[in-house]
């Protein structure tokens, strides 16, 4: 998209993101890139809800949620995006009651289904990227498996504990997530333990990854992970390396 | 006889009541021989979530021997020198 074709800004667009208009390197013409842009974000909990938070925020202008079942109590430690009058009705309606509160600039995209290996080409073939906080390997292998067929950035974050990790997938360029789990974990559960805290700052960091992303500025998590220990307050940034045997990224060529 | 030191994450942590575990081990041994040898002190619980039926390690877990990734089907032909940190990542989605 030329600079030409990005949508403009309207006056009370330039007053609510002032602050990050400051950024030397974003300006205005950042600011439209983010309004251009389509972002899917799966699924809407702890970890994707605050991505979605801080994107909508921002003034991505589309986000696509995917998302299914209901709210429900255990979900209100983290889920920043459920509330207590919503317990039993459509969790992705929340979601998207929230964001609109939060900024009516944005255009909010409910899918009430998790990610799967048979609505993944046809939700992500129309995004810019996309945003993968899934609990369940199967749904993120079947992210993984568009994203690299449609060559979408796919941003992987995930946490367990007090622990999480972060990186940013440019298929072809980087490792995909089968590089990095080749199968299915048989010990991984859906259930995991979780303060709202830990799942917010890797939540926080992936919004940060978009952003970049999408306007060009810094240097993105790829072909590193970041591993970090909040109990410890320790961050390690490990290098990892495409596999060339991948079932999924194996026989793309760099280009 | 060298010195390695062995990482857990959460995951392991919960099978192991450890954060780390300093290795005494052969000179010239490989990853894989020291990731068998740190099983003897745990439960079983530790070795069905690091190793296969083939006593061979999960291809899910992420091993980095200091900074480097190494391949966990590779696992065999590593050699570990004195000093050597290894980390272990089990794989995590939580969302
Ligand atoms: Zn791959």
């Amino acid at each position: 998209m030329t600079d030409c074709d990005l949508p403009l800004l309207n006056d009370d667009e330039r007053a609510r993101y002032e602050w990050q208009l400051w950024t030397p390197e974003f300006g205005e013409e950042g600011q439209r890139k983010l309004k251009a842009a389509t972002v899917l974000v799966s699924r809407v909990g702890g970890v994707g809800g605050t991505v979605a938070y801080y994107l909508a925020a921002a003034g991505v202008g589309n986000i696509v949620l995917a998302h299914a079942g209901n709210v429900k109590p255990s979900d209100l430690n983290r889920q920043l995006l459920m509330t207590t009058d919503w317990l039993g009705k459509p969790r992705v309606e929340s979601a998207v009651r929230r964001l609109n509160e939060l900024n009516p600039h944005v255009n909010i995209v409910p899918v009430a289904e998790n990610m799967s290996d048979q609505n993944a080409d046809k939700l992500i073939r129309e995004v810019d990227v996309v945003v993968d906080a899934a609990p369940l390997f199967c749904e993120r292998f079947a992210m993984n498996q568009a994203a690299v067929d449609h060559r979408k950035p796919l941003i992987e974050a995930a946490m367990f504990d007090f622990e999480a990790q972060l990186t940013t997938i440019i298929p072809g360029k980087t490792p995909c997530v089968k590089c990095l789990w080749p199968e299915n974990p048989p010990e991984w559960k859906r259930e995991f333990p979780v303060f709202g805290p830990v799942s917010g700052t890797v939540a926080a960091m992936a919004a940060v990854e978009v952003i970049k992303l999408l306007t060009g500025i810094g240097d993105l998590m790829t072909n590193r992970m970041l591993r970090i220990d909040l109990r410890t307050m320790k961050f390690r940034e490990l290098p990892i390396a495409k596999n060339p045997a991948c079932s999924v990224c194996g026989s793309i060529l760099e280009n | 006889m060298i010195e390695v030191t062995l990482r857990f994450d959460a995951q392991f942590r919960r099978v192991t009541n450890s954060d780390e575990r300093l290795l005494e081990l052969p000179e010239n041994c490989s990853l894989l021989e020291a990731l068998r040898h740190s099983a003897e002190n745990y439960a079983e619980a530790f070795s069905k979530r690091l190793f296969t039926s083939a006593q061979a390690v999960q291809p899910t877990i992420l091993v980095f021997v200091n900074e480097n990734m190494v391949n966990s089907q590779e696992a065999d032909q590593y050699r570990l020198k004195p000093g050597d940190e290894v980390s272990l990542y089990t794989p995590i989605a939580g969302g």
